[in-house]
């Protein structure tokens, strides 16, 4: 039955999975568990803690599903938005982690297919360019928001910039990423022609 | 906070990078502005995108996926036997209806363990269509219907209402004819009602008119 699945759209998973359809949550995790993980890991620095984290968000999607609205545009971010703020939450509690360098990769396996790992390597490279192209303190803002799981109010003291200044900062530099991200393509076609 | 500054913090919201007390100003303000709503969830597609820069290395452990199937196998079970409580109709309307809006079921789900049916509960309104939708810890929102559109320059305002003592509760204009959902700026005791009154714009320190809507007692 779960293989049946696996042509299904994202949002035809969610929408089984709001009806308590197991093998949807099995698919879901196939497909985003790997990238939940890396994620999670990101930010929690810590495996065990990771596990945690994507173990809770997929709990909270699992009870959650039936209230998700299906929009192509958007399931996948609904996922990786639950694990993000698992792993904030996480992170938040276990303060002294932060201070803790990232686990070199131990444990490395592929990912299911060689598609899904080309698709996630393009992916990466896509967000990366864009986050390149910011202007460094903008940059600087969303990896740590993001990535460190830093409230503004703790960059405005890490980096000693007025609390203002951080908001509108963040403001602007994910308004600018939008944009590279969205304008990336765009720009190839540009260069060709 | 002045108007416009509100609307910067969609971008930390979207990106789980709020103060506790901010991210629930903004949830606030959130759900009675459609151009944070719409901002909100573009910055989320954007945030989503950040996820997958995160960094080649490791995966999960194979034993995870099990461990979380057989995770939500055993949490099925009780929520099949568990009684139903007195309004799961209006509480699955308010969670229909949020999200609808697109953000209000995001925000719970994200920020709730709980399952719709074991957090919440509504209390009926009267002069209103609605209900007042609560979480076990006190934290409301006010899902009504078919309330016209406040006069120029007036705006609705909620109340918690004790007694004599009514405090401020959080401002609200309609989005369109259809349902609207509030969350209430302040935790609602028990035993306290939640009535809604038409105010100058920017809202009043204590009720001036009579409520065009009122709640039974939580």
């Amino acid at each position: 039955m779960p293989r049946d699945l696996a042509h299904l759209s994202d949002e035809a998973v969610l929408a089984l999975l709001g009806r308590s359809e197991e093998a949807a949550l099995a698919e879901l995790y196939d497909r985003y568990g790997g990238a939940a993980y890396r994620l999670a890991r990101r930010v929690v620095r810590d495996p065990n803690l990771a596990e945690d984290a994507v173990q809770d968000a997929f709990l909270a999607i699992w009870r959650g599903a039936a209230r998700f609205v299906p929009d192509r545009r958007h399931a996948a971010a609904w996922i990786m938005t639950v694990v993000h703020r698992r792993a904030v939450d996480i992170v938040r509690r276990e303060e002294h982690r932060r201070a803790k360098a990232l686990d070199p990769a131990d444990d490395s396996r592929p990912d299911r297919s060689a598609a899904e790992a080309v698709w996630l390597r393009l992916e990466r490279e896509r967000v990366q360019l864009a986050l390149a192209r910011l202007p460094d303190a903008q940059r600087e803002v969303l990896e740590l928001a993001y990535y460190g799981g830093f409230t503004q109010s703790e960059l405005a003291e890490r980096l000693g910039r007025p609390l203002g200044t951080i908001k509108s900062q963040m403001y602007t530099a994910l308004h600018n990423l939008k944009d590279l991200i969205e304008g990336a393509g765009e720009e190839e076609t540009w260069k060709k022609s | 906070m002045e108007e416009e500054l509100m609307h910067e913090l969609a971008a930390g919201y979207a990106l789980d990078a709020l103060d506790s007390e901010e991210e629930r100003a903004y949830e606030t303000h959130l759900a009675g502005c459609s151009r944070c709503q719409e901002e909100v969830a573009v910055f989320a597609q954007t945030a989503a995108d950040l996820a997958y820069a995160a960094v080649p290395g490791a995966g999960p452990p194979s034993d995870l996926r099990g461990r979380i199937l057989a995770a939500a196998r055993s949490d099925r079970e009780p929520l099949v036997r568990r009684p139903r409580r007195a309004y799961p109709t209006l509480a699955f309307a308010a969670v229909a209806t949020a999200a609808a809006l697109g953000i209000g079921a995001w925000a719970a789900t994200v920020h709730s363990r709980a399952t719709p049916a074991e957090a919440l509960h509504g209390v009926p309104l009267r002069g209103a269509t609605g209900s007042v939708v609560l979480g076990h810890d006190g934290e409301a929102a006010l899902v009504v219907a078919g309330l016209a559109a406040p006069p120029k320059g007036k705006t609705y305002e909620l109340w918690v209402l004790r007694g004599t003592s009514a405090l401020p509760a959080g401002l609200f204009t309609l989005r369109g004819s259809g349902t609207t959902v509030v969350r209430l700026s302040r935790r609602v005791p028990k035993g306290a009602r939640i009535g809604v009154t038409v105010e100058p714009a920017g809202g009043s320190a204590q009720p001036t008119t009579r409520p065009v809507a009122l709640s039974a007692p939580v």
